[in-house]
């Protein structure tokens, strides 16, 4: 009896012990949470079967990402596809968008939402929801509500490659960098403009002197814009970052995308002390008639930038415009610039094949000659075997086949030269048939 | 409760709060796959030839990842005893004489650089792998007696998609190699005595012939 006490009361009562293993284990997940930066690399290589988990070691997408949003820089290449790894739980919203330095117009991606086991690589399987050209340009950009708590996978491939197996050719000749900016949001949002919906003296609404302020690096705002409102935000960038803005509206008193089908928004991006119109402003980027847009900071523009948000009729951004109101979560990214790397293309002949693998293959273990030798696919410092079996899945041909020669550029009417003789007989044959008639 | 107990229920607890925290904050490692040379012993003579295979293990079986992509190790080894004769590469990271692989193997002092990377697709690795098989076949002659002992440096091997599978590697070989074959004492005996039995047969022989003229 008294042994079985003893146990209740440990039952009841955990004691310090358990108490100091708790704590710690907390202080695990933040120390390694806490460490990583709100801008990642993916680890090329990262497949379906292996995606990066997001953060890693896998951990609750929004304890280890408080502002609600982490941007992972990545390279599509032809065969190549990306796949990440994030936790979450069921009721959130997930809101992926992809941005690359030409807008999407030279590069036509698919992004992929797959609800199964982390290691699981079944070509068979498909996504749950998916997105082609949602985003600028041929981009990608999808929001997705999640209906269960776990690990959910996010794909990026080219838009022919629809069983994610990395069939397609987009970032033939180079791999085109990207950044994929992954935001989650809740029905309890960490972060709410100051003034939903409204268009109160004093507020946000008023003068971008009154933006609301987000943290270096940005944060996921939610909000309600109202007709006549306008919405402004202040964001500090350095330099040669870039900020990215994208722009999701909500379903109406309910945690789920709009997608854009029914309200029109325009974003403006400018300097502290500027007004709209000046600036950058974007419509209808996408998805729907939604806004987003992406902009390198000059090299004397670092400081505080402003993003304003109002209907799409109002160009100069005086609050005149009927849209709304509708709710929206505003995912707002500032982060190194993403310069392309041209990783793998050792020979300079703007394709990858078998000479630049053979060429990495040789000189094995030798240090890169710096940050950009496009031999060190990983970029560790070190040239190795990683390197050269990296570089392969960027090959534009099967098997690192070398490109064939270009072919001449006929105009396919060539064909019609072997007929040149028959004209000309008949023509001597109607000459001679004239010339008898006369 | 005493003090001491006190303080070493206190040391447990941080030790075992040390753990839990060390344990969550752990990096995912990549998997395992193991290594090793086979056979594990070897005896040849002095002059003779001999092979031995690197062997892969703990891969998915033929269909499913991960697979190898790539590999570099190091096979070192007694140069005073044996010398290096060459490399062989099997077909199952691609067959290097069509195009679908790169090999080199690079001889230094008592060592051997041995490296292959495959051009494959990913798919037709894991459709061409099993769980385990051979990547190399290095071939020594025994250049003098004694006991070299064969072991594995700095692997590195990747994995389909290019990235770096944790190696175990499972132990050494042991190469005695043992003086040339020479004539036993009992077959020197017998030759000699049927040398013997042979000259005295002909020596009786030419004194029956001396004796009878």
């Amino acid at each position: 009896m008294t042994r079985r006490m003893r146990i209740s009361n440990f039952r009841r009562r955990p004691g310090p012990c358990a108490g100091i293993v708790l704590a710690a284990v907390v202080l695990g997940f933040l120390a390694a949470a806490g460490a990583r930066a709100a801008t990642l690399s993916e680890s090329e290589g990262n497949s379906r079967g292996e995606p990066d988990p997001l953060p890693s070691p896998l951990a609750p997408f929004l304890s280890a990402y408080t502002e609600g949003f982490v941007v992972v820089t990545g390279a599509i290449a032809p065969g190549d596809t990306d796949f990440f790894a994030v936790d979450l739980a069921a009721g959130q919203l997930l809101l992926v968008s992809l941005f690359d330095e030409k807008g999407g117009e030279l590069t036509d991606t698919r992004v992929g939402i797959f609800r199964e086991s982390v290691g699981a690589n079944d070509p068979g399987v498909g996504p749950l929801a998916e997105n082609d050209d949602g985003g600028p340009g041929f981009l990608s950009r999808i929001a997705v509500p999640i209906g269960a708590t776990g690990t959910w996978k996010i794909g990026v491939t080219g838009f022919r490659d629809g069983s994610y197996v990395g069939a397609h050719f987009e970032g033939s000749g180079a791999p085109v960098a990207y950044r994929l900016v992954i935001g989650v949001t809740t029905n309890t949002p960490a972060r709410v403009e100051s003034d939903p919906g409204g268009s109160a003296p004093g507020t946000n609404d008023e003068a971008p002197a009154l933006a609301d302020t987000l943290p270096a690096g940005g944060a996921l705002i939610r909000g309600t814009l109202g007709r006549g409102d306008r919405d402004q935000f202040a964001v500090p960038a350095a330099a040669g970052q870039e900020i990215s803005v994208s722009l999701f509206d909500l379903a109406t008193g309910v945690l789920s995308p709009a997608n854009g089908e029914l309200n029109d928004s325009r974003i403006a991006l400018f300097r502290d002390g500027e007004t709209p119109p000046a600036g950058t402003q974007n419509d209808d980027g996408g998805p729907g008639f939604l806004s987003n847009l992406t902009k390198v900071v000059p090299a004397s523009g670092g400081g505080t930038w402003k993003v304003a948000l109002t209907g799409f009729r109002d160009g100069d951004f005086a609050g005149k415009h009927l849209d709304g109101p509708f709710d929206y979560a505003l995912v707002v990214a500032t982060t190194a610039a993403t310069a392309p790397v041209p990783r793998c293309d050792v020979n300079g002949d703007a394709f990858v094949d078998s000479a630049d693998v053979n060429a990495i293959f040789a000189v094995r273990g030798q240090p890169a000659s710096g940050p950009t030798d496009p031999r060190d696919s990983d970029g560790d410092g070190t040239i190795t075997v990683l390197d050269a079996r990296t570089c392969t899945i960027q090959c534009g041909n099967p098997n690192c086949a070398p490109r064939p020669a270009a072919a001449c550029g006929l105009l396919g009417i060539e064909a019609l030269a072997g007929l040149v003789p028959w004209f000309a007989w008949r023509a001597r044959r109607r000459d001679a048939a004239l010339k008898e008639t006369r | 409760m005493t003090r001491t107990h006190r303080f070493l229920l206190k040391s447990g607890c941080l030790a075992l709060a040390a753990l839990a925290a060390s344990l969550v904050a752990l990096p995912r490692d990549a998997a395992a796959i193991s290594l090793e040379l086979a056979p594990a012993a070897l005896s040849p003579a002095v002059g003779d030839s001999f092979a031995v295979s690197v062997v892969v293990g703990g891969l998915g079986a033929v269909g499913s990842a991960p697979s190898v992509g790539a590999f570099e190790l190091s096979l070192d080894y007694d140069e005073a005893l044996l010398d290096l004769v060459g490399v062989d590469f099997g077909l199952l990271l691609g067959d290097p004489t069509a195009g679908e692989a790169f090999t080199d193997f690079v001889p230094g002092a008592g060592s051997v650089d041995v490296a292959e990377v495959s051009l494959l697709a990913a798919a037709a690795l894991d459709a061409l792998q099993p769980a385990s098989f051979t990547l190399a076949t290095v071939t020594f002659k025994a250049s003098a007696a004694g006991e070299s002992v064969l072991s594995l440096g700095a692997p590195v091997v990747s994995d389909a998609n290019g990235r770096a599978l944790g190696i175990q590697l499972l132990g050494s070989a042991r190469v005695t190699a043992g003086a040339p074959a020479v004539p036993e004492p009992a077959a020197l005996v017998t030759f000699a005595t049927g040398a013997l039995i042979v000259a005295w047969r002909v020596r009786r022989g030419s004194e029956r012939e001396s004796r009878e003229r």
